[in-house]
């Protein structure tokens, strides 16, 4: 590994790190360690007594947002290469708006509570989710040929499809329940205890092995469909395995915290020009990238409200880093850069 | 290792692209297809290392049905370089030469001693030693084309299939092109080039295969070429052909009408 590289994967953990840390002392309006330590000095053993305070909630909410994080800009960099173009992500395909309408209709219907123990508003987001990939997919199967050009056709024809019956299912809805869908949608790593990290990180720990053992598919993949053939690559069957592993990565995080948006988007192209286009460096850059920005933007929308005005309400994460994000992204497609750091 | 087609047929988006086309390949020849535009050629060159499905009739490669082998195994017999690259967004010259060696390793397998040994012979071959940390995008179109034969040659295939190579580009690369083409013919290698210009394969030697609306128009040694007759029934245009001061080498041109 070149020097520069490892200077830069170095820099990358530490503000990993550092926005770990500093998520977990800071805390949520008001509440941090000194608060923590203050309520908990009465108690026979403080330590245990600070760790059990700090895994119930805190500690969730930490690692969910650094695995959704990764998750998204891993899933991100993965489609963006699938279909050569650096605007493409896990929603433009619909996976966001399908989660969206399962997750509405479970709320409709139930009330977004449990159902026999299981929470079906993430139940339902996943299987709208991957019902849409589905679909989408079928769709480009029929009209082979162009299929990468399909694939985005029919994806953002179904998320449209979707928007429109999730504002049906809103309309239809009584106000209480239009009101949580909406919630739902903004985005948020308010988790409750550790299963759905452990569901996430299971689901993670997948997609990153695909792109890990196909980082040199991805790459011809990139450079063109019929260079990466003739250089050895089954590309359909890499194809289909990329396409299905990040959808069912994205799926699964969306089907917890919510449609995060921009995240797909920001990070690989931050990472690619970075660490250059090349898998086997830009996969790691984003997982690291991804689980660093999305903890630093919970950790900004949750107590922006509280430093600003004093008030306990939190910020939609989503709209933080969408607001973030976008405005970066902007900056960075106005901005005359130089794309080589690491060359 | 032999490359045969028997009566292959090809149709693209209802158009019978290849008609009834039997030819045989052998082991360290060297083989231009030349034609008018239309008539079949890049759809003759994908066809043959199975890109193209054909729609009756098959490829062979050493008896094995193409549509049988592993494309990683088929990287291994043909290097390709087709006519039009399309996304390299923001590679560097160095990671396409070294995607070359995809077939020689195991998907989580760094590059080895041998494979770095083969990229720097194509870069050495193709004179790219400055360009490996370019981008891509940032390359001239004579330098972009050297550096996506280099990508062919670190494959270290047998057979090196080229699709109007020397095209666009200026005379200095073109005699660079001719230079890798040779270099690799001379070392044993099978070579399988389209060219639109008609001196190439007298520069090339070898043998012709004219394709014409799909099918077979001739399939003979280059020296076919100086009939300037059949050219002009391949083309519709008229030829001429110039002998160089040694009365050996022989040129064609295309005549015009004088302004």
């Amino acid at each position: 590994m070149p020097p520069g590289l490892r200077r830069l994967y170095l820099t990358l953990g530490c503000v990993w790190l550092a926005v770990a840390a500093a998520s977990l002392l800071i805390g949520t309006t008001g509440t941090s360690l000194a608060a923590y330590w203050h309520q908990a000095s009465g108690a026979a053993d403080p330590v245990m007594e600070i760790l059990r305070q700090l895994s119930a909630l805190a500690l969730p909410r930490l690692l969910m947002g650094m695995l959704a994080g990764g998750s998204l800009a891993v899933a991100g960099a993965m489609f963006q290469s699938l279909f050569r173009n650096p605007l493409a992500s896990p929603y433009t395909l619909g996976v966001s708006s399908g989660a969206s309408l399962g997750a509405a209709l479970a709320i409709m219907a139930a009330g977004g509570g449990l159902w026999h123990g299981v929470p079906m508003v993430s139940v339902m987001a996943f299987l709208g989710a991957v019902v849409c990939v589905g679909i989408v997919y079928g769709i480009a199967r029929v009209r082979p040929g162009q299929a990468t050009g399909t694939l985005l056709l029919a994806g953002l024809t179904l998320g449209f499809i979707s928007s429109a019956l999730i504002v049906l299912v809103m309309f239809l809805a009584e106000i209480r329940d239009s009101d949580q869908i909406l919630r739902w949608m903004m985005g948020s790593l308010e988790v409750v205890g550790m299963s759905p990290v452990y569901e996430s990180l299971a689901l993670a720990a997948l997609a990153g092995g695909v792109a890990t053992y196909l980082h040199r598919d991805l790459d011809l993949l990139m450079m063109g469909e019929v260079v990466a053939a003739s250089r050895g690559v089954a590309v359909r069957h890499s194809r289909r395995l990329i396409y299905f592993s990040a959808s069912l990565l994205t799926a699964g995080v969306v089907a917890h915290v919510g449609p995060i948006g921009f995240v797909c988007l920001l990070v690989p192209h931050i990472c690619r020009a970075l660490v250059g286009p090349t898998h086997g460096r830009l996969i790691p850059a984003c997982a690291l990238g991804g689980a660093a920005f999305l903890p630093l933007c919970d950790l900004l929308a949750r107590n922006a409200m509280w430093w600003l005005a004093g008030e306990t309400r939190q910020i939609p994460v989503g709209v933080l880093t969408s607001l973030i994000g976008g405005s970066f992204f902007l900056y960075l497609l106005l901005a005359r850069r130089d794309r080589s750091v690491v060359r | 290792m032999v490359i045969e087609a028997e009566s292959l047929n090809v149709r693209r988006l209802g158009r019978h692209v290849l008609r009834d086309i039997s030819l045989r390949i052998d082991d360290g020849e060297c083989v231009s297809i030349i034609g008018p535009n239309g008539a079949g050629k890049s759809t003759l060159m994908s066809a043959l290392i199975g890109l193209v499905p054909a729609d009756g009739g098959v490829v062979r490669i050493d008896g094995a049905e193409i549509h049988r082998l592993p494309r990683r195994q088929l990287a291994r017999l043909i290097a390709y370089v087709p006519q039009i690259h399309d996304g390299y967004l923001g590679f560097r010259v160095r990671d396409v030469v070294e995607a070359g060696r995809y077939a020689h390793l195991d998907p989580l397998e760094p590059l080895k001693g041998q494979d770095h040994a083969a990229v720097a012979a194509a870069v050495d071959a193709c004179r790219i030693g400055e360009l490996l940390e370019r981008a891509v995008e940032t390359l001239s179109g004579g330098e972009r084309q050297k550096a996506w034969i280099a990508a062919a040659l670190a494959q270290q295939s047998p057979a090196l299939f080229l699709d109007e190579p020397t095209n666009a580009l200026d005379p200095a690369h073109q005699v660079e092109l001719i230079r890798i083409m040779r270099d690799h013919h001379r070392a044993g290698g099978t070579l399988l080039v389209i060219c639109h210009d008609l001196n190439l394969p007298l520069v090339l030697g070898g043998r012709v295969i004219a394709l014409h609306r799909g099918g077979v128009f001739f399939d003979q040694p280059v020296e076919a070429l100086q009939d300037t007759g059949r050219l002009e029934q391949l083309y519709g245009a008229r030829f001429a052909l110039h002998r160089g001061a040694d009365g050996q080498t022989v040129s064609i041109h295309l005549e015009m009408e004088p302004s």
